[in-house]
């Protein structure tokens, strides 16, 4: 089992969210932008998370540059289960985004 | 936007190569996507991020990297940590500060003044040489140039021979005259020394006689003072004595001679150019690895051989058989080079002072101990929830020792901060007159440091520990509960030595700093106060080497006609109290002279009674304060032309005369040198009290006076004057300053500042255990309240329980204050028994220290009490105002 921290279980919860790009990781948390990226990083070097650019289309849709899109691995996934097992109140603890 | 996008790419730069060009435009992007106010916390972010990327592991693969990452990674947890609980924290870092910083102040000052060693080139290789006389007393060896050559070749193991006198002389700098302690030394002193000058140079082997450009070696304080550091002072010229020396070169601030604390000197000269046939001080530089025990055993069988040739010659002055003549005392431990065996505070109070600065120490450390002990244990939760989260207890032993060495670091600092403060203002409070250079010594710093942080990682252990034993699901379904064995365990390895330890210390410091004070408020048999010494000096030209002089009867002459001047000058002023002194009373000699009685001679026995033998005007008695007891004062009768008279003190008088009166009875006086058997014999006409000296010594000589009226050559170099205002003194110092073109005034100072100038170094003993004992019962106050407010918050749910089965807040402040009154009353019992045992091994160690001091016996425990039960009365107060319902619904 690796070892994950609160804030990397956070992270990994708001992916499964929905919750797909930096900034609005950081909003869903409520954590520093400086803990989400190193956990973003650190969860990634692991598997747990995929990153690719989202596409030029919609990003010249919204008239702003590419943004890096997060996504939850199957490694990731399976973590994220064995871990709220653990700590079931995790998963409570913050809302899933509004669907547009 | 612009000055977010700089800082972006800015941080960039910190980000690894292969990860910088998509951690920008990530950052970049996301700052275009997103609504961000100027100065955004996100923004900021961007800084760790690129630290983070910098040191991560996933962005950095080799080892040392890895390390690194994990370690910045400990370091951020920890601050968190430790900004969380602030309570904790503070308390933590200001009882690490004040144990760091207070102990390291404390450490520099005793190692200063007690175990600094000469700041000179390897000084465990010097030595001082000193001489046993046949009176048992022992003075530095004096050795003339022939004496010192012999000295050496006897004596394998020494490799050079210095020799130095500590002298005062008038000293004349742009107009200036100012009297100072200088030193006649030998040509070799500083090379033996190893002292090298910052400017100019020291003196060669040819600055002997012979050479006309004698020289003068100054101080960096004189050359500060009064050539504001010129390097062009060198080749200038000063009056020494009123004769013109070129300054040849100036030593480091750090040497400032070798007369002790008490006379820092400001130049030296090459002795035999000023007095040819001084005989000055030996010291000695021994050869690597030869010990002073080696060189004493060589120096014995020298001494062995001259003794025994004495006894062949005057067997009264030869020394008893298996006593060394000579002495050679590594000069690590020897103060005070020019007084043998005399220390600036007696030795055993310098232990006493070190093992108090230590107790200190360890009520600092065991106080560090309990607070991160109580830490832990309130930590299992914590650490259970992070076990539970996979956090490997290796992992979690290397957070937690972070997180310790953040807060060693925090009050360490701080520490080291208070520490340069307090010995900044210890040097401030330190009179200009002692060489005691308190420098912030670095080595006790990291010392007293070492301890803390030690202490701290042992004690960071204990989470640790408990962590790799806790049971993960008890502890996280609430099911752990502080066992009452932590808090007996905290009780019994926190509390209770720390009350017992600072009662022991307090205990002590209190007798011994009562004791110091009746040191300081004994009667010395002259009034310190109201009374000023104007110190006088004459040189003339016939003073100087070589000079032609006149025949000594003509040269006596004069001085005996400026006598008569002088004393009528001072005498003057009517309802003025002056008298001419040849040495204060203030300090003693360690070159005493012997005397007998007329009876004891005629019986054809000596008495042998050693005396300071003290030539005085008539009205120095007055002057200093002391009384004629018996008999009369010395007047203007008392001249060279009619019978010669003393005034002896009161223990003379009982020792030679005890079932007599010593009025009308003769005594004679000499010194243990004299080889002729005539004796001058004095008529005793008054008994005056006894004086001390404000260091007295057991072995101090009494007293006896002889009238300057009657002298040879008469001089002295103090008048004292009592009862005068400022007008008055500056009228009296221009007029003595006048009577005679060669004679001035060169020091005008309050008796008292004498007085207190001898008494300082054992002000300073009596304030750094003053210090100590505070600090010690402020550190166990700091320790008892801390233990006693984890205590009631470990018991919230108790004392709630407690409440709502009706017990009353009343009842429950005094169940929490019973706890602490317990501990305090173990400690106290400890304190007490361990109190008397201190006392019982340090009264014996300083003069005048009683076994028991029944009123610090009652006031130390019954502060102490008063203060704990206060420490504890604070987070009792608590306990008092628990809300029952709250507390159980939690």
């Amino acid at each position: 089992m690796s070892t994950l921290s609160y804030a990397a279980l956070f992270v990994l919860q708001a992916l499964t969210q929905g919750h797909r790009f930096g900034f609005d990781i950081m909003a869903a948390t409520g954590l520093p932008s400086g803990t989400v990226y190193p956990a973003l990083r650190r969860l990634e070097g692991l598997g747990f998370v995929t990153s690719s650019w989202e596409g030029d289309d919609s990003a010249r849709k919204a008239a702003r540059p590419r943004r890096r899109n997060y996504q939850l691995s199957k490694t990731g996934r399976g973590q994220l289960v064995e871990a709220e097992a653990r700590y079931r109140a995790v998963s409570k603890l913050f809302a899933a985004p509004k669907k547009a | 936007m612009m000055l977010r996008r700089l800082l972006i790419r800015v941080c960039a730069l910190v980000v690894p190569g292969a990860l910088r060009p998509r951690w920008r435009e990530e950052w970049l992007a996301e700052l275009d996507a997103s609504p961000v106010r100027p100065f955004d916390r996100r923004v900021f972010g961007a800084v760790r991020d690129a630290l983070d990327a910098r040191l991560s592991p996933s962005t950095n693969s080799t080892p040392k990297a890895a390390l690194m990452s994990g370690l910045w990674f400990d370091i951020r947890s920890g601050i968190r940590q430790l900004q969380r609980h602030r309570g904790f924290t503070t308390l933590s870092v200001c009882v690490l500060a004040l144990g760091i910083g207070i102990n390291s102040a404390l450490f520099s000052v005793v190692y200063t003044v007690f175990f600094k060693p000469w700041p000179i080139e390897r000084p465990e290789e010097v030595a001082f040489v000193f001489r046993n006389q046949f009176n048992r007393t022992v003075w530095p060896a004096s050795f003339s140039g022939v004496k010192r050559k012999e000295f050496i070749d006897s004596n394998p193991g020494i490799a050079a021979l210095g020799a130095y006198w500590g002298i005062p002389r008038d000293i004349e700098v742009g107009g200036l005259t100012e009297r100072t302690w200088g030193e006649w030394v030998t040509p070799n002193y500083f090379d033996v020394l190893g002292v090298r000058p910052v400017a100019g140079r020291t003196f060669t082997a040819e600055d002997i006689q012979s050479n006309p450009d004698a020289g003068v070696v100054i101080s960096d304080a004189l050359w500060h003072e009064r050539f504001g550091r010129d390097p062009g002072a060198v080749g200038r010229t000063v009056r020494i004595n009123k004769r013109e020396v070129p300054i040849i070169g100036v030593v480091g601030p750090e040497f400032r001679g070798l007369t002790g604390v008490w006379t820092p000197s400001r130049w030296w000269t090459v002795g035999e150019q000023f007095s040819p046939r001084a005989g000055l001080s030996a010291f000695v530089r021994m050869k690597p690895k030869v010990t002073a025990e080696q060189a004493q055993l060589s120096a014995n069988i020298l001494g062995s051989r001259e003794n025994e040739e004495m006894r062949k010659v005057r067997p009264q002055y030869a020394l008893p058989p298996g006593v060394p003549k000579y002495l050679v005392e590594p000069a690590n431990d020897v103060r005070l080079p020019q007084e043998f065996g005399s220390t600036v505070v007696p030795e055993r109070i310098a232990t006493a002072l070190s093992v108090v600065v230590v107790m200190v120490l360890i009520i600092a450390t065991i106080n560090i101990a309990g607070l991160l002990l109580a830490r832990a244990i309130s930590r299992t939760s914590e650490i259970a929830t992070r076990r539970a989260l996979g956090v490997t207890p290796l992992r979690l032993t290397r957070q937690l020792l972070t997180e310790t060495v953040l807060l060693t670091t925090a009050g360490g600092s701080l520490g080291l901060l208070l520490a340069w403060n307090l010995v900044n203002l210890f040097t401030t409070l330190t009179p200009d007159s002692f060489t005691i250079d308190a420098g912030f010594d670095v080595r006790v710093v990291a010392f007293a440091a070492l301890v803390c942080l030690g202490t701290g990682l042992l004690i960071g252990l204990a989470p640790a520990r408990h962590a790799l034993k806790l049971d993960v699901l008890s502890a996280l379904s609430g099911g752990y509960r502080d066992s009452g064995r932590h808090r007996d365990r905290l009780r019994q390895w926190v509390v209770v030595p720390q009350v017992a330890l600072s009662l022991i210390l307090l205990v002590v410091t209190g007798v011994h700093v009562r004791s110091l004070r009746q040191v300081e408020n004994a009667p010395l048999g002259f009034e310190r106060d109201q009374a000023v010494v104007l110190t006088l000096s004459r040189t003339t030209p016939e003073d100087e080497p070589f000079a032609k002089r006149r025949p000594d009867r003509e040269i006596a002459e004069e001085y005996q006609a400026l006598y008569r001047t002088l004393y009528n000058t001072i005498t003057a002023t009517p309802g003025l109290h002056a008298g001419l002194i040849t040495a204060l009373p203030t300090g003693s000699t360690s070159n005493p002279d012997i005397a007998t009685s007329e009876m004891s001679h005629a019986a054809g026995r000596s008495d042998d009674l050693p005396i300071q033998r003290i030539d005085v005007s008539p009205g120095a008695f007055e002057a200093l304060g002391m009384r004629v007891l018996d008999g009369r004062d010395f007047d203007a009768r008392d001249t060279r032309q009619l019978r010669s008279v003393a005034i002896v003190s009161q223990s003379v008088a009982r020792r030679l005369w005890p079932e007599r009166r010593a009025v009308g009875q003769r005594i004679a006086a000499l010194s243990p040198q004299q080889t002729n058997a005539k004796l001058d014999w004095y008529e005793v006409v008054g008994v005056v009290n006894d004086t001390s000296a404000v260091l007295a010594k057991p072995t101090d000589p009494a007293r006896i006076y002889t009238t300057l009226g009657q002298g040879w050559q008469p001089w002295a170099w103090n008048l004292v004057v009592r009862g005068a205002g400022p007008d008055a003194i500056t009228a009296m110092r221009s007029a003595v300053g006048g009577v005679d073109p060669f004679s001035s005034v060169t020091q005008v100072r309050p008796l008292k500042a004498y007085v207190d100038e001898l008494l300082y170094p054992r002000r300073l003993a009596a304030a750094i255990l003053g210090v100590s004992g505070c600090v010690g019962l402020g550190l166990a106050c700091i320790g008892l309240y801390g233990v006693v407010s984890f205590s009631v918050a470990r018991r919230l749910r108790e004392l709630g329980i407690r409440a709502t089965l009706g017990a009353q807040p009343g009842d429950l402040v005094r169940l929490v204050l019973s706890e602490g009154g317990r501990m305090a009353g173990i400690g106290s019992v400890i304190g007490l028994v361990g109190g008397i045992a201190a006392l019982r091994y340090t009264a014996h160690l300083a003069d005048g220290v009683p076994a028991t001091d029944a009123l610090v016996f009652i006031v130390v425990p019954l502060t102490i009490g008063a203060v704990i039960l206060l420490a504890c009365y604070l987070p009792a107060r608590r306990a008092g105002r628990v809300d029952p319902v709250e507390t159980l619904r939690e």
